[in-house]
């Protein structure tokens, strides 16, 4: 059967970030997909230019809410290269404990909060706390052991307060 | 809803995002074990971070970021005429936020360094009250948890809403800190609104004030402190600039 149809979705929902997807199809056979991330842009590589080395991971974290701890911890690996700095064992032992708790929240909300109403079959999470609610229960819990987990070693969850270049 | 023999109404809530890292919104899945307490008071109309479902008859818009793009500003413009309450939420929408240090380059100078060869649309970083009349600030970034159920239970239960009048020092004292002044840092507890329970402090990280200016702040007392203690101007430059937040209040 031959198809015409154009698909534009403008701000896809339940994605962390902006996105818009573009599909057009003609005579059954696809012409155009395109998938377009239309965040503004915020240039943070020259926002850090002239600032003190110290304040920069405090920057660069507001690059993204959900991962802050890592573009915190980027930029904390770039500039200890730069200077030959060796950071103490036990700060890279924090460092990848706090980034092990990152990845636990990030991956509870993206999975629990996120995706899990394409299986079943709701809008979003908010009908899933009635519906099903031992899901939702095992998600929060999950998310916030990883958000302990950064708490207890960055003093916060999202931004943290206390990585910084050199440890301690 | 009925509590304590009173009813209450929901609130018909909206969360928006515009330029940001969009944690101020993840902030309202934090605190997880109020969380579903939490929700029982909002009736979430539109939130695309989380839901498909999206309505365009909310009372109560969030708005998260600042503005820097034409499309923003039709897109905000569009949500005050819907909101009876149209909040900042967080320091990008409150001040401008670090996005605002981009403003210290010109437009043309931004792409070519950071997206040469790419067509990049952008413009001045405004915060939302630059472009709209705003209702209620929370400022904060990002912004606390705590602070946002206590704010929702005043609006739910129609009675003021207030934010610490006081600076950051107070609840840094009480966290039973060293004064970051006598550990040789310059820190802007004493001119910052508190109600972040003074969380960088007692990590021992100097307070930039990202929730903006507390009230009747003595900047020239400040400044003095500063000077006295020989601690660099420099310093004392970056961190007032680096949310935005004390626009106007000092000329280097």
């Amino acid at each position: 059967m031959k198809h015409d149809f154009a698909l534009n979705i403008h701000h896809l929902p339940r994605v962390e970030g902006h996105a818009d997807i573009k599909i057009t199809v003609r005579n059954g056979k696809l012409v155009d997909a395109r998938w377009a991330i239309v965040e503004t842009p915020r240039f943070f590589e020259i926002m850090v230019k002239g600032m003190s080395a110290e304040r920069v991971p405090f920057l660069t974290s507001r690059i993204c809410g959900i991962c802050s701890i890592s573009h915190a911890l980027a930029s904390i690996r770039a500039i200890e290269r730069a200077m030959s700095i060796e950071p103490p064992a036990a700060a890279e032992k924090t460092r990848l404990l706090a980034m092990q708790g990152e990845t636990l929240q990030s991956h509870a909300l993206h999975l629990f909060f996120l995706v899990a109403p394409d299986f079943t079959g709701t809008g979003s999470v908010l009908p899933m706390i009635h519906s099903h609610p031992d899901l939702v229960r095992a998600g929060l819990q999950l998310k916030e052991l990883g958000n302990e987990i950064s708490s207890v070693t960055t003093g916060r969850c999202t931004h943290p307060v206390s990585l910084v270049v050199g440890g301690g | 809803m009925m509590h304590k023999g009173t009813t209450f109404e929901k609130l018909k809530i909206a969360s928006f995002d515009f330029t940001c890292c969009e944690g101020c919104q993840l902030q309202l899945a934090n605190r997880e074990s109020t969380l579903t307490d939490f929700l029982d008071l909002l009736d979430i109309r539109n939130f695309r971070e989380i839901s498909s479902e999206q309505h365009n008859d909310y009372d109560i818009a969030l708005i998260e970021g600042s503005i820097s793009r034409p499309d923003e500003v039709e897109r905000l413009q569009a949500i005050r005429r819907q909101a009876k309450t149209l909040v900042a939420f967080g320091t990008c929408a409150c001040f401008g936020g670090v996005n605002s240090l981009k403003n210290r380059f010109s437009l043309n100078e931004l792409a070519v360094e950071v997206y040469p060869g790419m067509e990049v649309e952008t413009g001045l970083v405004k915060k939302i009250s630059e472009v709209v009349k705003v209702d209620l600030s929370i400022p904060g970034c990002p912004v606390n948890k705590e602070e946002v159920e206590r704010i929702v239970v005043s609006l739910v239960t129609g009675s003021q809403v207030t934010l610490p009048k006081y600076p950051v020092c107070i609840e840094c004292k009480a966290q039973i800190n060293t004064c970051l002044f006598d550990l040789g840092e310059i820190c802007l507890g004493p001119i910052t609104r508190a109600g972040c329970n003074a969380v960088c402090t007692t990590g021992k990280t100097p307070c930039l004030g990202c929730r903006g200016p507390a009230e009747e702040i003595n900047m020239a007392a400040f400044l003095e402190l500063v000077k006295e203690r020989g601690l660099s101007e420099n310093d004392l430059r970056e961190k007032l600039a680096f949310y935005n937040a004390f626009e106007g209040l000092y000329q280097p």
